[in-house]
C-alpha cells in the first residue's frame, strides 16, 4: 500500500470508528441504498442465470458425449446377428449425428446468444461495485471534512484562515462525493431498467435453440423407432432376469 | 491376508519368478486364455457402460434442473427488481457496512419509498417478456416433473442393473485369478515330482518324499481342475448373456430417452409458438438485437471504463498490485470527473488547501499526466505509477468461462484463467491466439474479458 493510500484508509477508518461511537455525523441516504439494494440484487440473479446457463450447456455437452459413448458399447456388446445389432448400429448413427449437430449448432448459438451476452452483463457489476466503493470512500471524505468544519465553526480558532481553508476542502469533498453518488444514482436504474430488453433476446435464443436441440434428437430417434421390437412397455423386470440367470452360475458366487 | 494366504505366496512366489523368466515350464491353455481374454474384453465394455450410462442419467437429471432453475431466475429477473426478498449473497462476497444492513429492513424500506421515486427511476414494465418467462419457467418445473419418474426408470433398469452386472463381473475375477493361482500351484507340484522322479539314483527319502509329492500334485491338479472346469463351463455361458443384459438396457435408454426429448420438444414447441416469433431463427434473431444490445452496455458510463480500458491499458493492470491499481482506478475517475465538469480550477484549490488530504487531490493531475506520458514523473506520483513500459506490452484476457478445445490447436483453459493474446482480430467473434500456461493455441474472441 502506497503512502497516501495508507493515509487514507487510516484517516476513513477513524471517521467510521467516530461515526459509529456518533463523534462524527454519517450520512445517511436512503435513495442511495435503494439503488445500492437493487443492484446488488440483480448481480445476483444474474450470477446465478448465469451459472444455471453454463450448467446447462454443460449437462448437455455431457450427456450428448456419454450417449455416444453407450452407443459405442452397445455395438461392441453385439456380434453379428444379434435380434439388436441393427438397432444398435442406427442408434449409433442417429447420436453420432446428434452430437455433431449439437457441437455445430446448440453449443455455437448458446455460447454466443446465451452465455456471452449473459457474461458480458455479470461482467459489468464489478465496475459498478468499484464505484461504489469508491463512493462511500469519498462519503466518508465528506463526512469527516464536514464534522472538521462544524468543530471550528464552534469553536472559533485563532488562525482566521483555517475556517475558508476547512469549507474550501469541504466544497472540494462534497463536490467529488457528489459526482459519484450521481453517477450511480443515474446508472444503476440505467442498469436496472435495461435487463429485460437486453435479456430478451438472450431468453428468445436460449428458448428457440433448445426446441431444436430436442426437435433434432426427438425426430432422429422417432425415425428409428421400427428398428425397435416393442414399444417399450414389457422391458420391466427383464433385465432382472438375465441378472438372476447369471447369479445361478457357481463362477458369479462371491468367492 | 491370512495367514494361510500369505504362506501359500509365499510357496508360490519363486515359481512364479521363475516362470517369469522362463527357467520353469508354464501350463499354457489355448482354450482357456481365448475364453479369458473374452473376458476381459467384456468387463472392459462393462464398466465403459456402467460409468457412461451414469454419466448418461446424471447429465440428463442435471440438464432438467439446470433448465428449471435457469427459468425460475429469469423470472426473478424480470420481475421488478426490488420487489422480491433478496437470495442470499454468494460466500466470498466482500461484506460492507451496506451488505451488513439487513435485507428484509431494505425492503421495506424500499416499499415504503418507492411511491416518492422520481419517475426516471420507474422501472419500465414489461409484461409480455415477463408472461413468456413465467410461462417457460412453468414449463419447465412441469417438464421436470413430469420426466423425473422417466429418469428413475432409467436408473432402475440402466444404471442399477449396470452396477449389478460389474459386482458380478467381479466375482468372476475373482474366480480367474484364483485359478491363476490353483494353476502355479499346478506347476509347482508337477515341476518338483518330476524332477525328483527324473532323478537316476533316488535313495529311500527320495522315495518317500516323492510318494508326498505325488499326493500334492494329485491335490493340486483336482484343486485347479475344479476351477478350470467349472470356469469353462460357466464362463461361455456369462459372456453369452450379455446380449441378453444389454438388450433390456439398450431399449430402455432407447424408449425413455424418446420419451424425455419427445416430452421436451413439444413443451418448447408449445412454449416458442404462445410467444415467439417462430419465423427467425435463434440465431437470426439474436443478430438483429445484438448490436442493440451491446450498445446498451455501451451505455452504461461506469461499465464502459472496463471496455475503453482494454483497449490502450489493458497491461497496465498486469504490472502492478491490486492496491496500486485501485489507486489508479480512482485517479482516473477523479480525472474523468474533472474532464467531464471542466472545472480544472477545482482542482488548485486542493493543493492550495494545507489539509492531509491534500497529497491525495494534488497528485491527480499530476499522476494524470504522468499517466499519459510515461517516463515524466514527480516524486509525489512515484509510488502510485505503474512502470513505464518500454517494451511491447502484453495483452491479457480473463476467460469468462471453461473451454476445452473443439479441435487440434485449440487452446483450453478454464474460467477466470489469464490468457496472453498473442494475435487478435477486431471482431470478437473471431478466432484469436493465445498462450496460456505456456501452451499456445487458438480460442474464440468471445469467452473472454479484458482485465
Amino acid at each position: 500500500m502506497s503512502w497516501h493510500g495508507l493515509k487514507k484508509a487510516v484517516n476513513r477508518a477513524t471517521t467510521s470508528v467516530m461515526q459509529s461511537a456518533g463523534a462524527v455525523d454519517k450520512t445517511i441516504d436512503r435513495e442511495f441504498e435503494e439503488e445500492e439494494k437493487r443492484l446488488k440484487s440483480l448481480e445476483n440473479k444474474t450470477d446465478n442465470l448465469h451459472r444455471e446457463a453454463k450448467g446447462y450447456l454443460d449437462a448437455v455437452r455431457g450427456m450428448s458425449l456419454a450417449q455416444q459413448r453407450i452407443s459405442e458399447t452397445i455395438n461392441a456388446f453385439y456380434e453379428e446377428g444379434s435380434p439388436l445389432g441393427y438397432a444398435g448400429s442406427q442408434y449409433k448413427l442417429a447420436v453420432t449425428k446428434l452430437d455433431e449437430e449439437a457441437r455445430a449448432e446448440l453449443d455455437t448459438n448458446y455460447r454466443i446468444a446465451v452465455l456471452d451476452p449473459l457474461g458480458r452483463l455479470a461482467g459489468v457489476f464489478p465496475d459498478f461495485n468499484e464505484a461504489r466503493k469508491i463512493r462511500a470512500k469519498k462519503l466518508l471524505d465528506y463526512d469527516r471534512v464536514r464534522s472538521n468544519v462544524r468543530k471550528i465553526v464552534e469553536r472559533p480558532s485563532d488562525d482566521p484562515n483555517r475556517l475558508p481553508r476547512a469549507e474550501q476542502e469541504l466544497a472540494g469533498s462534497k463536490e467529488i462525493y457528489m459526482h459519484y453518488n450521481t453517477l450511480l444514482t443515474t446508472e444503476i436504474p440505467k442498469l436496472v431498467s435495461m435487463r429485460v430488453p437486453y435479456l430478451d433476446p438472450c431468453f428468445q435464443a436460449l428458448v428457440k435453440t433448445q426446441l431444436k436441440f430436442n426437435e433434432s434428437a426427438h425426430t432422429k430417434l422417432d425415425a428409428i423407432r421400427t428398428a425397435f421390437p416393442n414399444d417399450g412397455k414389457q422391458l420391466e423386470g427383464q433385465v432382472e432376469d438375465v441378472l438372476s440367470q447369471m447369479r445361478e452360475l457357481s463362477i458369479c458366487a462371491s468367492h | 491376508m491370512s495367514w494361510k494366504g500369505l504362506s501359500k505366496a509365499v510357496a508360490r512366489l519363486p515359481t512364479r519368478l521363475a516362470q517369469r523368466t522362463g527357467y520353469a515350464s508354464e501350463t499354457v491353455d489355448q482354450e482357456f486364455l481365448e475364453l479369458e481374454s473374452q473376458f476381459k474384453r467384456l468387463e472392459g465394455m462393462a464398466r465403459k457402460f456402467t460409468e457412461d450410462a451414469k454419466k448418461f442419467k446424471d447429465s440428463l437429471s442435471a440438464m432438467l434442473a439446470h433448465q428449471a432453475r435457469f427459468a425460475e431466475m429469469l423470472v426473478q429477473v424480470y420481475r421488478p427488481i426490488a420487489a422480491l426478498p433478496n437470495q442470499t449473497p454468494p460466500p466470498g462476497m466482500p461484506r460492507t457496512s451496506i451488505d451488513a444492513l439487513e435485507d428484509e429492513v431494505m425492503e421495506e424500506d424500499y416499499r415504503a419509498a418507492s411511491g416518492a421515486v422520481s419517475p426516471s427511476k420507474m422501472k419500465p414494465d414489461y409484461p409480455e417478456s415477463q408472461a413468456a418467462a413465467e410461462a417457460f419457467a412453468e414449463a419447465m418445473v412441469a417438464a421436470r416433473e413430469q420426466l423425473l419418474p422417466d429418469l428413475q426408470v432409467i436408473e432402475r433398469q440402466m444404471v442399477a442393473p449396470t452396477n449389478e452386472y460389474i459386482m458380478l463381473i467381479n466375482n468372476v475375477k475373482r474366480l480367474l485369478d484364483k485359478r491363476a493361482r490353483k494353476l502355479v500351484d499346478y506347476d509347482r507340484h508337477r515341476d518338483s515330482y518330476q524332477k525328483l522322479k527324473n532323478k537316476p539314483d533316488k535313495n529311500l527319502s527320495d522315495e518317500k518324499r516323492l510318494s508326498s509329492l505325488e499326493s500334492s500334485l494329485d491335490q493340486a491338479t483336482r484343486e485347479f481342475n475344479n476351477v478350470d472346469n467349472i470356469l469353462k463351463q460357466e464362463l461361455p455361458t456369462f459372456i453369452g448373456l450379455r446380449v441378453a443384459f444389454i438388450d433390456p438396457c439398450f431399449q430402455t435408454l432407447y424408449w425413455y430417452e424418446l420419451k424425455v426429448v419427445e416430452t421436451l420438444h413439444h413443451c418448447f414447441a408449445d412454449l416458442c409458438n404462445k410467444h415467439f416469433d417462430m419465423s427467425v431463427t435463434a440465431a437470426q434473431g439474436f443478430d438483429a438485437k445484438y448490436e442493440e444490445m451491446m450498445g446498451m452496455l455501451q451505455e452504461l458510463t461506469l461499465a464502459k471504463k472496463g471496455y475503453r480500458r482494454s483497449e490502450y491499458a489493458a497491461g497496465d493492470e498486469n504490472a502492478d498490485g491490486a492496491e496500486e491499481g485501485e489507486e489508479q482506478q480512482q485517479q482516473q475517475y477523479a480525472a474523468s470527473a474533472s474532464e467531464s465538469r471542466r472545472s480544472e480550477d477545482a482542482l488548485p484549490a486542493y493543493e492550495a488547501s494545507a489539509l492531509p488530504s491534500k497529497a491525495t487531490y494534488s497528485a491527480t493531475p499530476t499522476a494524470l499526466a504522468a499517466f499519459r506520458t510515461p517516463g515524466g514523473s514527480g516524486s509525489s506520483t512515484s509510488q502510485i505509477q505503474p512502470p513505464p513500459s518500454t517494451t511491447p506490452r502484453t495483452t491479457y484476457v480473463i476467460a469468462l468461462y471453461d473451454f476445452d478445445g473443439a479441435e487440434e490447436g485449440d487452446l483450453k483453459f478454464k474460467k477466470d484463467d489469464k490468457i496472453e493474446v498473442l494475435e487478435r482480430t477486431p471482431d470478437a467473434n473471431d478466432w484469436w491466439s493465445g498462450r496460456v500456461k505456456g501452451v499456445t493455441g487458438q480460442f474464440p474472441g468471445y469467452v473472454d474479458r479484458f482485465g
